[in-house]
């Protein structure tokens, strides 16, 4: 011992520390040779022209639970959408068509919806799907103990009925129209998650389901891997595989589609123009995404009382040119609370013309006057307000800018404010300590905003912080929620488009467009009104294109 | 010995103590709950609904009591479950760990490979135009910022010209790789992190090997070892580099924290399952019980990292030994 030299001893030091990497549970990131087979180049299917290959999809984010009565998160969302089924789904045109239910029925003017369920529709494990499933995954979705954020659509429920495994009634307190909707909700397996805690169960990482795909492996922050369902009720999916990768910067992810090591990505404005090089291997595809920016005023400030002052100010904000500098042209100028995409959409409702003239007139009839420095004022006081908005969107931030610079050529003085999120909506929106705002709004593909405007919306944490109330448009939320028949439903929503485009307490700013790309050998992509993935079950590629033929 | 050990174990306890106190405080005063990024703005998330969930995480009650709560678990070894995805944390660590180990480990040992050389050369050269020629390399390679590097060379050397995957730590079809290729290819996806972190972390380690070198060659024993007519290459790497290594071992003992804590900006560049992202989206998502244990193990390696380096210290040294 005492000969050994001074560098031994250092190399044994270092072998400690070696060691000590050693104690720690190496297999956990080593992959094992997998023991699914190679699928043999299977024959067509009825609705399949060719099948086999592997769609590699990417997100910023891992998922959380998969499991879609406790998943909140648009990666979970993603997976969920693929391996579960809701009762019902959207088809191209944003209809409601059946998926585990064969067809149902509304009575008793909605207060009772009865489902007749398909029979041929088996979970991921052999086990036949019933109505029990049904019934279990509503008591989840009502139970105090389960950690989900989707109660409040079905806590109108009187009680769900089984009268046979292939009906299910539910009873509802009160008519509720967008409940229809609320059963596109993923149904769980109730003999999976019979046995253990919900919310902690190991289903929620390997979930059967009755989707498409069938769920293979989870690399936590690394991939999500599905595989085909060959028995599924609508047809076996045409690609065999469905990677989901995990990349969390965006540059990374675009670097990864030059190198086709992803075959879709949704791109920014700037990656969407870039050199035509990036996409040689891609199809582009725009549509406007089911979401809008606004700048919400908040209605219990005197000056925006006044709804001169308030169309004074959309007339002169120029939504196009913060169209160009923001969204690089890839957006619309907003008329109102739904997208063009929507079938409450009412495309007669024009745009106000961007007009300072205009605008400065309409605040001198107000009585706001320039003053000695050139801003407006009335009665010594001047007219002027913070616009917040929070940090990290550059969309919005770019946006407050221009408003801002808009505003100043009519007088009006506009602080802007960049806040971290949690404290801008709990000390500033929750408390409506705020003058004006910059946000958006995702958009589900029922029409009901009535948690955006009714008068009733209004208190701590609701989402009608900007304190709007007007009596008609309340009726009008109210019957919309009561009315099951489309028709009526669209003359309601278009008439609210129109009520809230002339009051004006929200300057709708614009609908942005999603960007996706997708690799070229793909074939069946194609756009509608519900997006882009909406037959993705039906997406093929020839065979001689195929590139993961051999590995998968 | 082995008292020292203990007394500096025992020690440990109450700092450790202190230091999540700290942990928790500072992060209950940071704005926000873990609630919040989920049910937020959401249209399909009622108020009431956000409250229940509020209540069921325990978050309604103060930090205090919160922390209390968490200590009685933690004394039963219960890290508790991650409010993300309702895992254990502990298994979240050890899920990510080796990944960053490895990344780590690797980095390490080319560090070392390439500063002992370059800082002994320095020393010996000192003020030469290599000298200052590599003191240029290195600082530019720590002022460069990592993630541009990195970007730069996954255009270069993944896109243009393509000998190298850019992200991940595995390719898509590893599983199916016999054993061998699948540490080729591991292997293949670690060359860019590693490179990247050694390279911006050069500077620090090689300035070290050549200060000390310098010092060392000054000493007495030094000139005695050329005075008994020893060979220059056997008085520098036998007497000399010896010894102006030893203070390398407390670098390396300070830096465990380092290794397992992992690099939130590298992990991400390189989308790599690391320890570093973990801590990172916890933070930002205030899951407050995956960042408490991200906190304690980082805690609890850096003060073991201390220990381990001072008894290794007193190991490889003779003249430092304790009373």
């Amino acid at each position: 011992m005492r000969s050994r030299s001074a560098i031994g001893r250092f190399l044994a030091a270092s072998a400690l520390y070696a060691g000590l990497m050693q104690l720690v549970n190496w297999p956990a990131i080593i992959c094992h040779a997998s023991a699914y087979p190679l699928p043999l180049a299977a024959p067509p299917s009825a609705s399949c022209p060719s099948i086999g290959d592997t769609y590699v999809d990417t997100s910023i984010g891992d998922a959380s639970f998969l499991n879609p009565v406790l998943a909140t998160d648009s990666a979970s969302g993603d997976i969920n959408n693929l391996v579960f089924n809701g009762l019902l789904k959207y088809d191209k045109d944003l209809n409601l068509v059946g998926s585990l239910a064969e067809s149902w029925q509304v009575k008793k003017r909605g207060l009772r919806i009865i489902f007749k369920l398909r029979r041929d529709v088996r979970w991921h494990d052999g086990e036949p799907f019933t109505a029990k499933d049904v019934e279990f995954t509503y008591r989840k979705l009502t139970d105090p103990s389960v950690r989900t954020p989707y109660g409040a659509d079905f806590s109108l429920i009187e009680k769900v009925e089984t009268p046979d495994p292939l009906t299910v009634v539910v009873i509802y307190k009160e008519p509720f129209a967008p409940a229809l909707e609320s059963w596109t909700m993923g149904i769980l397996p109730e003999h999976i998650f019979k046995t253990g805690d919900f919310n902690s169960h190991p289903a929620n990482r390997h979930p059967i389901g009755t989707g498409p795909y069938k769920f293979f492996e989870w690399k936590t922050d690394e991939k999500i891997v599905l595989k085909e369902n060959p028995d599924y009720f609508e047809g076996r999916p045409c690609l065999d595989r469905y990677i989901y990768r995990i990349i969390p910067d965006q540059a990374v992810q675009f670097l990864e589609l030059r190198q086709q090591g992803i075959d879709s990505m949704t791109l920014t404005p700037d990656q969407y123009k870039a050199y035509p090089e990036f996409f040689e291997h891609y199809r582009k595809f725009r549509y406007p995404a089911f979401m809008y920016s606004y700048l919400g005023f908040n209605l219990k400030k005197n000056i925006f009382k006044d709804r001169r002052v308030r169309l004074a100010i959309a007339q002169a904000i120029d939504k196009e040119e913060i169209i160009k500098g923001v969204l690089l042209g890839f957006g619309k100028a907003a008329t109102g609370p739904f997208p063009p995409g929507s079938w409450a959409f009412d495309a007669t409702v024009k745009d106000l013309p961007y007009d300072p003239a205009a605008a400065r007139k309409l605040l001198s009839d107000a009585g706001w006057t320039p003053g000695p420095d050139g801003w407006l004022q009335k009665e010594g006081q001047p007219l002027e307000f913070t616009l917040m908005t929070n940090q990290g969107n550059k969309l919005r931030e770019l946006s407050s800018q221009i408003i801002q610079n808009h505003l100043a050529r009519i007088g009006i003085r506009v602080k802007l404010k960049v806040l971290e999120w949690s404290s801008f909506i709990h000390d500033y929106i929750d408390k409506k300590d705020f003058d004006a705002v910059i946000l958006g709004w995702s958009l589900g593909r029922d029409p009901d905003q009535y948690t955006i405007w009714h008068s009733h919306q209004t208190g701590e944490g609701q989402y009608n912080f900007i304190s709007y109330a007007n009596p008609e448009v309340d009726r009008l939320l109210e019957a919309g929620r009561r009315t099951y028949d489309r028709k009526a439903r669209e003359k309601i929503y278009k008439k609210i488009h129109r009520l809230l485009a002339e009051d004006l307490p929200y300057i709708f700013l614009y609908y942005p467009e999603a960007l996706p790309v997708i690799h070229h050998r793909f074939q069946g992509p194609e756009v509608a009104a519900a997006g882009i993935g909406w037959n993705f079950r039906e997406w093929y590629v020839p065979q001689s294109l195929q590139r993961y033929r051999l590995a998968f | 010995m082995l008292a020292y050990t203990f007394k500096r174990l025992l020690f440990a306890i109450p700092i450790l103590f202190g230091i999540t106190l700290i942990t928790f405080g500072v992060m209950h005063l940071a704005p926000g709950r873990p609630t919040d990024a989920l049910t937020d703005m959401n249209v399909k998330v009622t108020a009431q609904a956000r409250q229940r969930l509020i209540k069921l995480y325990g978050l309604d009650q103060p930090w205090p009591i919160q922390y209390g709560r968490w200590l009685k678990r933690l004394s039963a070894l219960d890290f508790g479950r991650s409010f993300r995805d309702d895992r254990p944390v502990v298994s979240k660590i050890a899920e990510r760990l080796p990944a960053t180990l490895l990344l780590n480990g690797c980095s390490l040992l080319l560090i070392l490979i390439l500063s002992i050389p370059l800082g002994v050369y320095s020393a010996l050269k000192r003020n030469s135009v290599i000298d200052k020629g590599l003191s240029v390399f290195v600082f530019v390679g720590y002022s460069v910022p990592t993630f541009w590097l990195a970007l730069l060379l996954m255009i270069g050397v993944g896109i243009k010209l393509g000998w190298l995957p850019i992200s991940g730590l595995h390719s898509l079809d590893s599983d199916e790789m016999p054993r061998l290729s699948q540490w080729l290819d591991m292997g293949r996806h670690l060359v860019l992190p590693v490179f990247v972190m050694a390279f911006t972390s050069l500077a620090g380690m090689s300035r070290y090997v050549r200060n000390e070198m310098l010092e060392v060659i000054h000493q007495d024993y030094i000139r005695a070892a050329r005075a008994r007519g020893l060979g220059e290459s056997r008085v520098i790497f036998k007497h000399a580099l010896g010894n102006a290594l030893i203070p390398v071992v407390t670098v390396l003992g300070l830096s465990l924290p380092d290794m397992i804590g992992g690099s939130f900006i590298f992990e991400t560049i390189f989308a790599y399952p690391g320890m570093g992202r973990l801590g990172y989206e916890a933070v930002m998502a205030r899951d407050y019980p995956v960042i408490m244990g991200v906190g304690v193990i980082a805690a609890a390696l850096t003060l073991l990292g201390n220990l381990l380096a001072d008894l290794t210290y007193a190991w490889v040294d003779p003249r430092v030994r304790v009373r």
